[in-house]
Parts: structure tokens; sequence; C-alpha cells
């Protein structure tokens, strides 16, 4: 789960990193009150989860309370990449002499990646990295010879020291699998203060982070995703116009990649997931059905844990509520399949026995459309 | 032959009076499959199918001399019962539990690696060698006896694939799901080289998708050392970046993780790569008719 910059400052300073003094800010008046308490110049930062903030106009500086009001309203009226503003962080101006980045990222290899460099990303010179061994994490020496390399003063050497370790703790503490600071900034009196940063936590360990749970109440999901989540589905949206909802990931990417490699395009990417009864395929059903966008929809099951009877009892159950707007192809196989195909055959869907030549159908019904 | 496991290994399922533990011990047992043990803390005494259940991972290795065991815990538990097995003296552990944290994972893999033991997963549907045995929660009954090693990060993928492998007349000499977490115990390149070195495995499929850098290592690793020809397929060309598409480890977060990415090291050790799934059988086919 990637986590607002707001949060992810909260977590840093907590562990002793610097980061700008601040508060988060819900209406262009609150923002007015952070900014008063803060005097002087303030940055005023849109905290949205979509890359591209600064372009979009999501980052002010304001000169004091009420300039900062002007622009939290104005950044709170922008959409940036689909999601619209709903809070935004006030922080005092930092006088920056220099930018540059620190990170930690663990691997799929269980090594972890130790990144500093002399400018913020995205890099034109090649970043610094070492690979750490987890057992032993971040030794001092190691961000030293770094610190030296970029050539910091002595001050912001031993800084960056400080920081690092208390970044790796951060690692360590929040099961993070990822934690950048991005910029970091050296001031002129040689302090080091953390500009930006992203942390990515591992969701599978959320429920040993209590303190961590307010966290999920802020992330930002589409009505379909949320409305996927509600019912155990993972839902991801695409532009195209053909809908496939299949059991497991893998096959749900599969699918959509034969969907797109037939020159069709792909809807979105439903997954009902492993062992899904009745009320769950028709949960994710509904949401094909009830999107407009759709030419055509391919049910593609492959039936372990899944019983393809159960999937059968969704569908019509879909159908019966929302009606078959489009063309609907299926292909059911493993457990139960004969019960399930059985089940279908007065159906208004078109079974097939093959994946391949489902989406064949389904591209083909679209792209006729 | 196979890699990790044959008819006579004798097995151990943690877990085992649990919905799941329960369900798949039948199914393994039905598939012949020896299991000797069951362990449950707190169910010692019991009896599950015919199988006795222990209180710890000793005692049931004391009793049973099981040596590979498959744990049906709840993610909150799994890590402790894979330590139990691992301190125990288990060598071979296939982890079907999914939503283990990635830290424990990799603390996990250290411990493990130190022990000489193995840990397939977390999140693995298991291992199953045609014929003789399975562990895990694969459906048994795709599968044929072959040549064919299968190695896949999805679940209902290897179904898939190896349910038209079975189809086409190309039995598997071992299937094996490492599991599409962030961090794996066992990764490709491990089972790769077991796969080279065992004489009843001819030719060799891999089925990867997006996230970490599995199928690049796997690239290295068959460019420099495998002796025999592979397959692969790759999931995930159309999606989008920075969206987990269902497993923790499928996120296109960094350079180093797209699927074309893959697509292109894979070639370009020599491994031809199939479109879609249904391909993989055929290209199989048409590369041992080429070979015959």
């Amino acid at each position: 789960m990637r986590l607002h910059e707001y949060q992810a400052k909260r977590i840093l300073s907590q562990r002793g990193i610097s980061t700008p003094e601040g508060g988060v800010a819900y209406t262009p008046g609150e923002a007015h009150e952070v900014a008063a308490q803060l005097r002087g110049r303030v940055v005023v930062k849109a905290q949205v989860l979509a890359p591209g903030r600064g372009r979009a106009g999501g980052i002010r500086v304001a000169e004091g309370p009420e300039a900062a009001e002007l622009a939290a309203q104005e950044i709170m009226s922008l959409a940036i990449g689909g999601l619209p503003v709903r809070r935004v962080l006030v922080e005092r101006a930092i006088d920056i002499r220099r930018q540059m980045y620190m990170g930690l990222a663990l691997q799929p290899t269980g090594e972890v990646q130790f990144t500093v460099a002399s400018e913020a990303a995205p890099f034109t010179e090649p970043p610094r990295t070492i690979a750490l061994d987890y057992g032993i994490g971040l030794l001092p020496f190691q961000v030293r010879e770094l610190a030296f390399a970029l050539g910091l003063p002595q001050r912001a050497t031993e800084g960056m020291v400080q920081m690092g370790l208390a970044l790796w703790d951060t690692l360590i503490a929040t099961d993070a699998l990822w934690v950048e600071l991005n910029p970091l900034a050296l001031t002129p009196v040689e302090d080091l203060v953390v500009v930006d940063s992203k942390i990515t936590l591992d969701d599978n360990a959320l429920y040993r982070h209590p303190e961590l749970a307010e966290l999920r109440e802020a992330e930002e999901l589409t009505p379909a995703e949320s409305e996927a989540r509600r019912y155990g589905l993972y839902y991801v949206g695409l532009d195209g116009n053909v809908g496939s909802l299949v059991n497991g990931a893998g096959l749900a990417m599969a699918t959509s990649d034969a969907i797109e490699a037939l020159g069709g395009r792909s809807a979105n990417i439903l997954d009902v997931g492993g062992g899904a009864r009745a009320q769950r395929v028709a949960a994710g059903m509904n949401i094909l059905l009830r999107d407009a966008r759709l030419r055509s929809i391919l049910v593609a099951i492959f039936g372990g844990i899944t019983r393809c009877d159960e999937v059968a009892a969704g569908i019509l159950a879909a159908i019966q509520c929302s009606g078959a707007p489009v063309p609907i192809y299926v292909r059911l196989t493993g457990t139960n399949e004969h019960e399930g195909r059985q089940m279908l055959a007065g159906a208004p869907v078109t079974l097939v026995s093959d994946l391949y030549e489902g989406a064949r159908l389904a591209v083909a019904t679209a792209e006729a459309a | 032959m196979s890699i990790l496991l044959d008819a006579e290994t004798r097995v151990l399922v943690q877990g085992i009076t649990g919905r799941e533990g329960r369900f798949h011990t039948q199914r393994m047992l039905d598939y012949g499959t020896k299991v000797v043990a069951g362990v449950v803390p707190g169910r010692g005494g019991e009896w599950v199918h015919g199988v006795p259940v222990f209180d710890s991972v000793r005692e049931a290795m004391v009793a049973t001399e099981a040596e590979a065991s498959v744990t049906f815990v709840p993610a909150r538990f799994a890590t402790d019962a894979i330590y139990e097995a691992a301190f125990s003296g288990i060598k071979l552990i296939v982890s079907v539990t999914e939503g283990i944290p990635v830290h424990d994972v990799v603390r996990l893999r250290r411990f493990l690696a130190e022990r000489n033991a193995r840990l397939i997963g977390p999140n693995s549907p298991g291992i199953v060698v045609p014929g003789a045995a399975k562990l895990g929660i694969m459906p048994g009954s795709i599968h044929t006896p072959g040549p064919v090693g299968v190695l896949s990060r999805s679940s209902t993928l290897t179904y898939e694939i190896v349910a038209a492998l079975s189809r086409f007349r190309l039995g598997q000499s071992t299937v094996v799901g490492i599991g599409g977490d962030y961090v794996v115990g066992t990764g490709f390149v491990e089972l790769l080289e077991l796969l080279n070195d065992d004489p009843d495995t001819e030719e060799v499929v891999l089925i990867g998708e997006i996230g970490g850098m599995e199928e690049q290592l796997a690239a290295e690793y068959i460019g420099s050392h495998m002796s025999k020809p592979v397959v692969a397929y790759i999931a995930g060309l159309t999606a989008p970046p920075r969206k987990r598409i269902g497993h923790p480890g499928a996120i296109v977060d960094r350079s180093d993780s797209s699927a074309q990415e893959k697509i292109e090291a894979l070639r370009a050790a020599g491994v031809q790569v199939a479109e879609h799934p249904a391909q993989v059988a055929e290209l199989l086919q048409a590369g041992t008719r080429e070979g015959a």
C-alpha cells in the first residue's frame, strides 16, 4: 500500500528524521489556520496518490495564510491522474542549497538496496547503490562512504549517517517494502531535511501495525474498485470495451493479454479469486453488466477450488438482476464443469470450450459493434 | 524420477484439522501421497482420514519419520509453523498460505538456507509429481506423467497450461508453483538447476508474470547453464503500471519488472515465448517434432 506524503513524513519524523513543520488541511479554511501557525512562507501540496502532482499544478508556494487558503482552494478543485484532491499538506518552505535522493528498497531476492544520489530523482547522472545484507542492516561506514563520494560537508555527512540508520529502522519497524526521500534537501546551514517522501507498506503485515490502520482509510479507489473490494474481488480498470471475469490473477492477466493480442481492447482485469461462491461471482458480473463501455463479456474460469456450478449460479443471478445487455461468452472448465454448463444451457450466454476461442469471439463482437 | 519428492516421500500436514487441511489431505491421499502425520498444537491423539495427529512437528517426526511438510495454517500463524518445521529438521516445506508478511519470508529464507532446508511458497499451489505424489492444492486430475518440467508463479495459469499439455499428450515430470508473492522461498533458478540435472525431464515450461525479477534471473541462468529447451509464457503485458494485480508480487512498480522486458530477456537467452497459454503446448510439440 502506498502512503500519502503526509503519512510518510509523520512516520519518518517519529523516528527522528527531520521533516518540515506543517499540517494536513481538509478545507481551505484549515489551510489558512495551519499557515497562520507556521508564519512566513509556506508550501501547499496536494495529497493524492498519483504521479505528476507538480506538473498538474498541485504544489504551490504561498506567502501567508490568505495566499495559502487561496492556493488550497485552487488545488482542491483539481483532479490529478483522475483522482480528486481531498486534502493538502501545508508546510514551512525550506531554503534549499542542494537536492539529493536517499532510498531503501527491499528486493525480491531478499537483499535491501540502499541508494543515494547527488540530485533528486529522476536522475541525470547514475545514483550510487549498494546491496545490504538483511541480517546486518545498514552500517554507518557504508553511508559515510557514499556521503563522502557525494562531496557532502562534514556536518551533513554525520547528518546523513544518522538519517540513513533511522531510515533502515523505519523500513524494518513498519514492514515497508520501499522508503525513499526525494528530494532530500541540504539547507544553507548544512542541515538535511526531507522535502518529499514515498513509503510503500506490505499489506500483509498491516495487521501487526494497528497504529497505521488509519492509513488504509485514506486510500483512493475508483467506485468500481471499492465495490469490488467489498466483495473480495480484485478489479483493475483499463480503457477498452471487452470485459472479462476470471478466477486467479495470472489467468486474469493472461485473458486481458489475449484480448489485446487479438486486436481487441480490454476494459478490465477482474479476478473473483479462489473458491468463489455464487454471491461473489454475481457481484463481479454485476460490475461488468453495469459498465456502459462494454460491448462484450468473456468469462474464463478454470475451477480447482472454485466450483463451476457456483460460478454458473452467480452468472445466472447477475443476469436476472441486471439483464444481458451485451453478448456474454463463457468458458467453464474444471471442478463440477458438467453441472455448471448444464445450468447455463438455457441462459442468454454462449458457451465456449477454449479460452482463446472465447477471447476471439468477444473481440470480434466488440469490434463489430 | 522427479525433483523435490517422489512416491516414497513421507509427508506431514501442518494444520490438518482445519477445513482446507482436512479437504486437501484427503485429495493428497487419493493421489497416492504418503501422508504419514498431521500436526495441530492441542489436537494430538486425534485422527484425520486415518492419519495420526500430533501436537508438535518434533513429536510427529519421532513417531513417523516425516521428511516433507505442507502447511495449511492461517497467515498469522504460518511463519511460526514454517520455523517449527525447519527447527525440527524438515528439509522440504510447502506453504500454501496466502498473506505472510514479506519481511517474515526474507528472514525465513536466511534461516532455511543455513539449515539446508527449502521453502516452496508461500502462497504456492504446491508440487505435483504426476502419477506419484502431490503436496498442496493443485487438482491432480489434470496431470499426466511425462518428460516436461513445469515451474510457475501463478496457480490458475499452471492449471490452464498443464491441462493443455496433458491434452497434447505432453506429460509432466514435476510441476512446481513457486507462489506469486513479492519474495518467495525458492526461486526459478534453484528449480531450473534441479530440472537440468533430472534425467527424467527433457523440456521445461516456465510460467511467469509481471513484478519481481524471477524471470530475469531465470533468463540469465538459462542463457549460461541450461542444457534443455525451455518454453515460457509471461502474463501481464496489458497490466497498467503501479497497480497490483491480485498477487502481492504482481505489480509493475519499477523499470525492471514489466512483462515485455521479461519476455525480451528470456528470448535473448534462447527461450521460446508463447503469446497465449495454449500456445505453450504447440511450441513444445513443434520443438519435439523438429528434434525427432
